[in-house]
């Protein structure tokens, strides 16, 4: 593709509005040949409305766009792929009734046709397996049901589809938090790949240390404008932060105290829970101590924190709450024993998306919202989703708003809210902070301080080091569906020490 | 990480042989079903004879089923099925003795009525935005009327339905409906998994949102399932009229329990599209329903009544069977 000036891609002036919303307001931004740009911004600053405008998934209403120096204006994401713009969006974007190959190639499968208009699906898969094991996954197969695959690996998906165009501009949105470790650092190696290449490259990512680590150039967003532009090896994550948010933030990020008391009382018992993705897993959660579990994809980490809310079956084992003397069964049993579940798929597993936030709530908490009889009453979902909205500073237009209108880091303070608003004794955290901006991160991570503070047990899950390492009294790292090695927050773990275990 | 890849590699073929052995084990298993439906009437069910007249009585529902294939998979359940196959029947049946078209009337006039009235409610679904059961129901007793109006008329008349005596009677009849369903079998497996059309239809059944952002015109794509659809629909009309020689309009919602049967078959053919492909499934599904109700008719089980209890246990059970299915790789 002939390029103009080394530019491959410039926006000038693009506005977008959503009612009195100006979602982008005269965002000017250009990426030349060969960078790695990143853009930042806390949610709803216009990160998404931006992208979403480049990839054709939504129309400006103001502004001009050239690609290699010449008028670009997507009508759709097809038109975008066609001018090689590949984009992986925030949220899952594949056809789960299809299988992986189908997928890769969907809207564009005209070079498999033959002549008499018949695909060449052997043809087609071959290609789809190519780009997989091209792109450094040929683990997942092309003929394989997209349905059947993790969040990760549709993610992964996704990523191949965009790289299977042979992309002059790749826009990932979010997608390293989807990725565990071993996978992240494969997508760097591919990042690094396409600038040497000669290809742009703009990455969304909520973690300021990756950001600042892999990119060239960095953007801010705040409030539907361009704030800053930072050379990458010019600026802090201290400085990033401080440009995404308007203020200084707080150093202290993660917990304050180093080691903090931990209850001696148990108040779960794990003991030899075995499935087809883990086994043998056993451990306790005393009262007031966050356990943080991590492990490489394929681990059984997430599958872990599915069975342990018992909402995934295993094959044995026990799980118990000894203080209650009772061994869970299920999610209704687990729930009204005081343990409460948060799921890594927000949008799929944990929300009711086109509901209202009223009802989100009092779903999970509808023993807060019954009156005599059993009878639910509505004025008391009303209040409980008023508290919760005005205690987690969620950005809404009230009770009644769906959810799907809400950014991400909006939807996880409600997916959280529910759970903490009740006085639950156990909180199974999965990724509790995976697509949330810098802002709502130190919240959520500040409101797990404060449940540990009163006693809550908690259990994190994730694929963050940082995270586990900086909110856990004790790390289990997981391989291969088996805990290899706990290790208490007295050791002094460090990201080395854990990596060495997982790998 | 090469190590890795190449385990990984190897799961792959390992699941791929999975998939032939769990073909094998179905192909044996209903082996022993068949087996034990011979031994249970005494052998009068494992004929040539007999196995060939269920075949032939399985060849309408196999048609209705692939037409469910393409119709059902955009997410539209259009229970109206019934009462346009009866009025594609009478138009067929009339092109080809009133109008003295034969063959030529009888598949063109099913095949057409069958493919405007699946387009028209396919448009109407989409313009109206009501659920499309709800409104496949009453489109159902708005063709069962027109259906009934047709018929009154003949009757005022001093006539009956249109009846194709012994005209056209070859369509309805071992060998020909029986190749007939062989070319639809193999057509509808080509448009279903090897060709743009089948792949958006997939697409937008699975996820409308994603499907129009990767460039799929979802409402072309739904309006093409019932065209497609429709033509199915058509050719199990066509048959059916053949073979039957007269289908009688009737009103009551009585249309749906024809297409109770082919939805048995359907459902059961969703249960084994993790062994076959769904469009085959379709015709085997349709085989093993029309067996089973052979079976139970051989054994003496009463039509009217025992039948028709194990009809709607037949579409639990499918049903059950095809939520059961766990999604693998693709055949």
């Amino acid at each position: 593709m002939e390029q103009s000036g080394n530019i491959i891609f410039k926006a000038e002036s693009m506005r977008k509005y959503f009612g009195v919303t100006h979602a982008n307001d005269d965002v000017s931004i250009e990426i030349p040949a060969g960078q790695i740009r990143g853009l930042i911004g806390e949610n709803g600053s216009g990160k998404s409305t931006l992208i979403s405008m480049i990839a054709g998934i939504s129309r400006k209403d103001f502004g001009m766009m050239y690609l290699c120096g010449k008028p670009y204006e997507p009508e759709s994401p097809l038109g975008a792929r066609n001018c090689k713009i590949g984009t992986v969006v925030q949220e899952l974007g594949l056809i789960d009734g299809l299988p992986v190959g189908m997928n890769l190639f969907l809207g564009a499968m005209d070079p498999f046709k033959r002549k008499n208009g018949i695909l060449d699906t052997k043809k087609l898969f071959a290609e789809a397996q190519h780009q997989l094991k091209k792109w450094g996954f040929p683990g997942i197969s092309a003929r394989q049901s997209t349905e059947s695959l993790s969040v990760e690996n549709k993610k992964i998906v996704e990523l191949v589809r965009a790289l299977s165009i042979n992309p002059e501009l790749l826009i990932l949105d979010e997608i390293t938090q989807a990725l565990s470790l071993n996978n992240r650092k494969k997508l760097i190696d591919i990042i690094i790949q396409l600038k040497r290449e000669g290809k742009a490259v703009l990455i969304v990512t909520h973690d300021i240390e990756e950001m600042v680590a892999i990119t060239d150039f960095i953007t801010v967003m705040r409030d539907g404008r361009i704030v800053a532009e930072r050379e990458s090896e010019q600026t802090t994550t201290g400085e990033i932060k401080r440009l995404m948010v308007g203020r200084d933030i707080n150093n202290v990020y993660y917990r304050e105290s180093e080691l903090s008391p931990i209850g001696e009382d148990t108040v779960l018992e794990v003991r030899n829970l075995c499935s087809d993705k883990f086994r043998n897993v056993s451990f306790d959660l005393h009262k007031g101590e966050i356990v943080g579990i991590c492990g490489l994809s394929d681990s059984g980490i997430h599958e872990l924190a599915e069975s342990l809310f018992t909402v995934r079956k295993v094959k044995g084992g026990t799980i118990t709450l000894p203080g209650k003397n009772a061994a869970l069964k299920t999610p209704k049993q687990a729930m009204d024993l005081g343990v409460g579940y948060v799921p890594k798929d927000r949008d799929h597993q944990a929300l009711m998306v086109h509901d209202s936030i009223k009802h989100n709530i009092a779903l999970a908490a509808v023993e807060m919202t019954k009156q005599a009889f059993g009878f639910l009453n509505p004025a008391k979902a009303e209040k409980l989703s008023e508290d919760a909205i005005s205690r987690f500073q969620i950005k809404t237009s009230g009770p009644d708003q769906t959810v799907s209108g809400l950014s991400g880091g909006n939807r996880q303070k409600v997916n959280l809210a529910r759970w903490t608003i009740q006085n639950k004794d156990v909180l199974i955290l999965d990724c509790p902070t995976r697509g949330v901006d810098i802002g709502v991160k130190a919240y959520i991570y500040r409101t797990m301080t404060v449940a540990k503070e009163n006693g809550v047990s908690i259990i994190l899950v994730s694929d963050e080091l940082p995270e586990i390492i900086g909110m856990s009294d004790t790390v289990l790292v997981m391989k291969e569906g088996e805990i290899v090695k706990q290790i208490p927050r007295s050791s002094g773990f460090s990201e080395e020490t854990i990596i060495e275990v997982m790998i | 990480m090469g190590i890795k890849n190449s385990i990984q590699e190897k799961i792959s073929v390992l699941d791929m042989k999975n998939g032939h052995g769990r073909r094998i084990k179905t192909i044996a298993a209903l082996v022993l079903v068949y087996l034990i439906m011979g031994i249970v009437t005494k052998n009068r069910f494992l004929t040539g004879t007999n196995l060939l007249a269920v075949l032939s009585n399985s060849v309408v529902n196999a048609f209705i089923v692939l037409g469910f294939c393409f119709i059902f998979a955009t997410g539209i359940i259009d229970l109206s099925i019934g009462a346009i196959l009866v009025l594609a029947c009478n138009i067929g049946g009339i092109l080809a003795v009133k109008a003295g078209l034969g063959y030529a009337g009888l598949i063109a006039g099913s095949v057409i009525v069958a493919v405007i009235l699946e387009l028209f409610n396919m448009k109407l679904i989409q313009v109206t935005r009501i659920p499309a059961w709800i409104f496949g129901l009453g489109m159902a007793m708005v063709y069962e009327a027109v259906g009934a109006i047709y018929n009154s008329h003949q009757i005022a008349a001093g006539l009956q339905a249109v009846s194709l005596s012994d005209s056209c009677r070859a369509l309805g009849q071992p060998p020909v409906n029986i190749l007939l369903l062989a070319a639809g079998v193999v057509t509808a497996f080509l448009i279903y998994n090897k060709s743009t059309a089948g792949i958006g239809i997939r697409a937008v059944g699975s996820n409308k949102e994603v499907a129009g952002m990767m460039g799929i015109n979802t409402s072309r794509t739904i309006i093409l399932s019932g065209i497609i659809g429709g033509i199915f629909i058509g050719f199990a009309a066509a048959v059916n009229e053949s073979y039957a020689g007269r289908v009688v309009p009737s009103t009551g919602l009585n249309s749906i329990t024809l297409i109770f049967i082919p939805l048995a078959a359907y459902l059961l053919a969703l249960a084994f599209s993790k062994t076959f492909n769904l469009t085959i499934a379709a015709a085997l599904s349709s085989f093993i329903i029309t067996s089973i109700f052979n079976v139970l008719t051989i054994m003496g089980v009463p039509t009217g009544t025992w039948q028709k209890v194990i009809m709607g246990a037949s579409v639990i059970i499918c049903g059950i069977l095809s939520a059961r299915t766990e999604k693998g790789d693709v055949k």
